[in-house]
């Protein structure tokens, strides 16, 4: 019983923090209080009236999802080459797929705003999708490897048989099989794109300010409760994203299920 | 129903680094047949099947498909039907749409894929399951909706590997008679690989006995059984008792054999050529074609042998014994041709010139 409620004490505890910025963002005062003396809506107004927040959200929202799609493909691709090929370096070639993950987000910053530059990709939106995906190619790659290990090899060898061309099998048979884990990895790169800061900041400029920069240099300024606003709409699009794929997974279950 | 094709390989041989597992075979598959590939694991029985179906390229030789050279052909341009051991349904998709899954990838009309799944469905006795998953039949059903999905497209040439592999006995025994029935119906020419001697022997029209990559023989079943060519195919294949003996004499087609001092046996066989007087031999009779003699008159060939034990098993009797040659050798008698008197004493034992055979003894030349 006591365990139960450390647990609890734990999890509110990493939680409480965030979920009051949620009422402050509906404070009607222009400083944080918690709780607020009244709540209005003007910081949401203020947000969505303020032209470069909208365009910093849709500018994130892009750079977001190219850096899913692009992660999701490359990270599957390494990953079937990684449980279906044998070849030499397969070892290092792992550790490498993983390496963004362990290497200090710091360091591929500077290094990116090095090599980046005198490509033209600084201060450009590829410059910013080519940046998170490759911080976010480790997540996919791991997810997806995990995944295609559980599928029978024999599966596509089976296609194969029937006269499915390597490209069919993989789209017929393989993908639909590995889909949840594509699907989650592609939602967790999107997320890490979404709120990726420390990167971003060595690459992005005025020009490509994405959501969490546009806060963070507001912040440096000064502090108003469309901060948390911001905030706000952000744990809401991130939450919502994560009920989304829960909601499709499990009905995908239960659809499974009906039919016996 | 489609007709199956004659399959050739010649001189096939694949490495995998420097293992060859499959060394330098030659095998003809006729039209309409069913070939089993027999031989324990590792014997690259496998590694031949995985060949014929592309799945493996050929280091040296080629493979002919109603003549034509598949050689260099890709698994998914062949037209050849595989059943495999653990069945490898889609689990995302229904029993209609795997069964339809070959249909439509050669674009067949919507009308006659829904046709052929119904009849097919109804061939494998299914009708009902169409809408199912994989994962919610049973081992046998999922089996025979992967037979379905394997001849649906009318291949020439059905390759199953280990069918009944992961059956338990019962289904095992009625599926093999199933798989039979369907192969029979539908004409499809079919190469089984198998490491039960049983199966193979029930099921096939002929049996290839593969050892070390290289085929031992091949022959109808019951010539596998009553005349294996050598030592391995007679060990591999049911039980066997060897006797040492030298060739000392050939007269028509009776061969006589010195086992012992003063003591020579007859055996009918056409294996023997003068060449071979004085040469080593191995004579190989089954336990089921000895017999326990009163008198040495009762049998072209008698023997005494001391009884080391005696074992029940149900419907026979297994009687092992030491032979006066030395060699352990065992006896299987109907039930009610047995009691335990026999333990301990010394009896003889006796068979007929034609229920033995003769196979060179490998470990003297």
């Amino acid at each position: 019983m006591w365990l139960k409620v450390l647990v609890g004490i734990i999890l509110v505890a990493l939680i409480a923090p965030i979920l009051v910025i949620v009422p402050i963002s509906f404070s009607s005062v222009s400083y944080f209080e918690f709780p607020p003396p009244g709540y209005s809506t003007k910081w949401y107004a203020n947000f969505f009236s303020n032209s470069e927040w909208v365009e910093a959200t849709f500018r994130s929202l892009t750079i977001a999802l190219f850096t899913a799609i692009l992660a999701a493909t490359l990270g599957i691709m390494a990953s079937l080459a990684v449980t279906r090929l044998n070849f030499w370096g397969k070892q290092v070639f792992m550790s490498l797929m993983v390496a963004p993950m362990i290497i200090p987000l710091i360091i591929i910053g500077v290094a990116l705003y090095h090599s980046f530059a005198p490509l033209g990709l600084s201060n450009s939106m590829l410059g910013l999708v080519l940046a998170h995906t490759i911080i976010a190619i480790p997540i996919v790659f791991v997810t997806v490897t995990a995944s295609l290990k559980g599928v029978d090899k024999n599966l596509e060898l089976a296609a194969l048989g029937l006269g499915s061309t390597p490209f069919g099998a993989f789209f017929k048979v393989t993908l639909p099989l590995i889909r949840p884990a594509v699907l989650s990895g592609a939602l967790f790169a999107f997320i890490i794109s979404f709120d990726e800061v420390v990167v971003s900041i060595f690459l992005a400029g005025s020009k490509t300010k994405t959501l969490p920069i546009a806060l963070w240099e507001n912040l440096r300024i000064q502090v108003d409760p469309t901060m948390a606003a911001v905030s706000t709409i952000l744990i809401g699009i991130t939450v919502s994203l994560f009920i989304i794929q829960t909601l499709v997974s499990a009905r995908k279950a239960r659809l499974r299920k009906s039919v016996q | 129903m489609a007709l199956g094709d004659s399959l050739s390989i010649s001189n096939a041989t694949k490495y995998y680094k420097k293992f060859k597992a499959v060394d330098d075979v030659n095998l003809t598959v006729n039209k309409g047949e069913f070939l089993t590939i027999l031989g324990p694991s590792g014997s690259g029985k496998t590694s031949l099947l995985k060949l014929i179906a592309g799945f493996e390229e050929l280091s040296d030789g080629s493979i002919l498909l109603n003549n034509l050279d598949i050689t260099k052909k890709k698994p998914y341009e062949r037209e050849i039907g595989m059943l495999f051991q653990n069945y490898a349904l889609f689990p995302h998709m229904t029993v209609s749409d795997n069964i339809a899954y070959p249909l439509r990838l050669r674009k067949f009309p919507k009308e006659e894929i829904i046709e052929r799944v119904q009849s097919i469905l109804k061939l494998v006795h299914l009708e009902e399951y169409g809408s199912r998953y994989p994962e919610q039949l049973s081992g046998g059903q999922q089996q025979r909706v992967a037979l379905a999905r394997a001849i649906v497209f009318n291949p020439p040439l059905l390759l199953l590997d280990e069918p009944l592999g992961a059956l338990d006995k019962n289904l095992r025994k009625q599926m093999q008679l199933e798989i039979m029935q369907i192969q029979e119906k539908v004409g499809i020419t079919t190469i089984s690989v198998t490491h039960d001697q049983e199966e193979a022997l029930v099921m096939s029209d002929r049996i290839c006995v593969m050892n070390n990559g290289r085929i031992e023989q091949v022959d109808s079943p019951k010539n596998i059984y009553k005349h294996p060519k050598n030592r391995f195919v007679a060990e591999f294949i049911g039980e066997i008792n060897l006797i040492k003996g030298e060739i000392i004499n050939i007269t028509d087609e009776i061969t006589k054999v010195k086992i012992k001092d003063n003591l020579t046996v007859k055996i009918k066989t056409d294996v023997a050529q003068p060449g071979i007087i004085g040469k080593s031999m191995l004579i190989a009779i089954r336990p089921e074609n000895i017999q326990i003699a009163q008198e040495s008159s009762e049998f072209h060939n008698t023997i005494h042998a001391k009884v080391l034990d005696t074992i029940y098993v149900g419907d026979s009797v297994i009687i092992q014994t030491k032979a006066v040659t030395g060699e352990n050798i065992t006896v299987k008698v109907p039930a009610h041709m047995s009691d335990s008197r026999f333990d301990n004493r010394d009896i003889l034992l006796g068979w007929n010139h034609k229920d033995a055979c003769l196979i060179f003894d490998e470990t003297q030349t």
